[in-house]
């Protein structure tokens, strides 16, 4: 029995490369992906085009929407005038600033609840009652406490970012293993160098994905509080447009919206790439 | 080097106990060690002389002075993975001096000697998830030797290594221990590793030492076929076996 299972692998055996083929057939040229991906816009491109030049009506009414043409033209007029690029510049300066100040007091607070049982029941039940309320209703409070409408929308975007930050800080530093803090302590590291040399280092996989998420929610947060409040910025020139029936403009202020998002959002992702180098997966990846 | 002694010592985590009633006395210089079947305790003894598990009950001294707290004095070896995965080979060896205030220029130095003692020179700009298994090993006990302890707690250096690479790691150690000399407490499951390293055997059993034994001519290849030392392994085995079969070493309830 037990021979004639072996003799059996044996003869299979010369079938077996095939796993290996097809792994490496699975490996494609960089170019060609950036190819896939143009051609993935491009191809949503040309269906909007369709479905606003044909003037589809299919209960939903696309032939409202301007067509590519008439947003070119639209963007043409936005590029050539200041404004456009003032809108661009105040909005990322709002959203660079919340983020940033969410991110330094939301690692610090995450490490700090994870750490500390002290602290951690003191800034726990804060942390649990204002977390469900949404950033945006925080609005007429913002309105009221700060004196300009600037420092209301980025503490806006900041309570908006902070919360996704600190959760995420505080989990990943509940994860990172025992062994390379014992490790650091039986050297003779004291809680400084631990914190330093151990816990910040090994929880930045799991910091990066809440930074990844903040990130997110903060351009939802800062859009919407410029629409409600603010006198400058991109989201406050795409209510603009709508109020003077300026659907093109409308339509610009969005796509100009999803580029910076896209853009923030891949710098937070590959900083994080590049301060996690070192795990497992990031090493996989670097071999397809 | 520093004498390390238990009394009366009882250890666990949450539950029961895990081993009690440990009396043992090592002499500072001493080459300690511990043998035991899976899951009897002996890498939460080391545990505790490291300072990382404070003793249910009993006493646990090292010199004179209770044993509080982790110290760069009493280094641990780690038996399962205990390198900073985000630093190269040479920065985990550099960690212990950078704690110990070394200047950054010396420290490098030092780091890449002691790498190259354990046989990885060119190996120390590799993290460590790009080593095998033995290498990682191997940078854990140069990284523990670099701190210079007076007491060195080894848990199983050796398990993934192969036999020359095993025999080479074991004269570096016995090599080091001359030049800085320093008490060393391994755990093995090789008895004739334990033979051939160890001044005394100790068997160790969920109630406490089941046998002590004195290894006849330590450290001296040549005497290896004698029958002294054939009759301390028989009794080393024979202290192993009811352990294994009689007693399996699970928690008990
Ligand atoms: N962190 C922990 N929490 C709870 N129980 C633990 C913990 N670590 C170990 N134990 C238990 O303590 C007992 C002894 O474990 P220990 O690691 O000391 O064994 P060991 O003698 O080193 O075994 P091996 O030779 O397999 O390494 C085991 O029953 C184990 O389940
Ligand atoms: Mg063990």
């Amino acid at each position: 029995m037990t021979t004639l299972t072996l003799a059996g692998t044996a003869e299979e055996a010369p079938a077996r490369p095939i796993t290996a083929t097809a792994r490496h057939g699975r490996r494609y040229p960089t170019w060609l992906r950036w190819l896939v991906r143009a051609g993935s816009l491009a191809t949503a491109l040309t269906l909007y085009q369709w479905v606003t030049a044909a003037d589809i009506n299919l209960g939903v009414r696309f032939d409202r929407l301007p067509t590519l043409a008439e947003l070119g033209e639209s963007l043409g007029h936005h590029l050539a005038s200041g404004q456009y690029y003032l809108d661009i510049t105040q909005s990322l300066i709002r959203i660079l600033t919340g983020f940033a100040l969410a991110s330094v007091v939301g690692v610090a607070c995450g490490v700090a609840v994870a750490r500390s049982r002290v602290l951690a029941d003191l800034l726990q039940p804060l942390f649990e009652v204002v977390r469900p309320i949404p950033a945006i209703a925080l609005v007429p409070v913002a309105i009221l406490v700060f004196p300009t409408n600037e420092q209301g929308i980025v503490f806006i975007t900041f309570t908006a970012a902070f919360f996704p930050i600190l959760v995420s800080t505080r989990h990943a530093v509940g994860a990172v293993p025992t062994v390379w803090e014992d490790a650091v302590r039986t050297m003779g590291g004291g809680r400084l160098r631990v914190l330093a040399s151990v816990v910040l280092p090994g929880s930045l996989p799991g910091v990066f994905s809440g930074l990844s998420v903040g990130m997110g929610v903060s351009w939802i947060c800062v859009i919407s509080a410029e629409m409600i409040s603010g006198d400058f910025g991109i989201g406050y020139r795409t209510w603009q447009s709508y109020t003077i029936v300026d659907y093109p403009g409308v339509l610009v202020g969005m796509a100009t919206i999803g580029v910076l998002g896209w853009a923030t959002a891949g710098a937070v992702e590959l900083a994080g790439r590049r301060a996690t180098r070192w795990l497992p997966a990031r090493a996989r990846e670097r071999q397809r | 080097m520093i004498a390390l002694r238990a009394e009366g010592l009882s250890l666990g985590y949450d539950g029961a106990p895990v081993v009690s009633g440990v009396d043992l006395a090592i002499e500072p210089g001493e080459l300690f060690a511990v043998a035991g079947a899976s899951g009897c305790g002996k890498s939460t003894l080391l545990r505790a002389f490291a300072g990382l598990l404070p003793p249910r009950a009993g006493t646990l001294l090292a010199g004179d002075e209770p044993v509080r707290g982790t110290s760069p004095d009493r280094a641990l070896v780690f038996q399962d993975d205990a390198l900073l995965p985000w630093r190269t080979a040479r920065r985990n060896v550099e960690l212990p001096l950078a704690i110990r205030g070394v200047p950054r220029s010396e420290r490098r130095a030092r780091a890449a000697e002691w790498l190259a003692r354990v046989g990885l020179a060119g190996q120390e700009r590799r993290l460590p998830g790009q080593l095998s298994g033995g290498m990682r090993q191997r940078v854990q006990l140069a990284r523990t030797l670099a701190g210079a302890p007076r007491a060195v707690l080894m848990d199983e250096p050796f398990g993934a290594l192969d036999a020359q690479t095993r025999a080479a790691m074991q004269r570096l150690l016995i090599e080091v221990r001359d030049a800085s000399p320093a008490t060393v407490v391994f755990v093995t499951h090789d008895v004739d590793e334990a033979l051939l390293l160890g001044d005394r055997v100790a068997v160790l059993a969920p109630d406490g030492v089941r046998d002590l034994v004195d290894v006849p001519h330590p450290r001296d290849v040549d005497a290896r076929g004698a029958p002294e030392v054939a009759a301390a392994r028989t009794r080393i085995l024979t202290a192993l076996e009811p352990v294994l079969e009689a007693e399996p070493c699970a928690p008990r309830p």
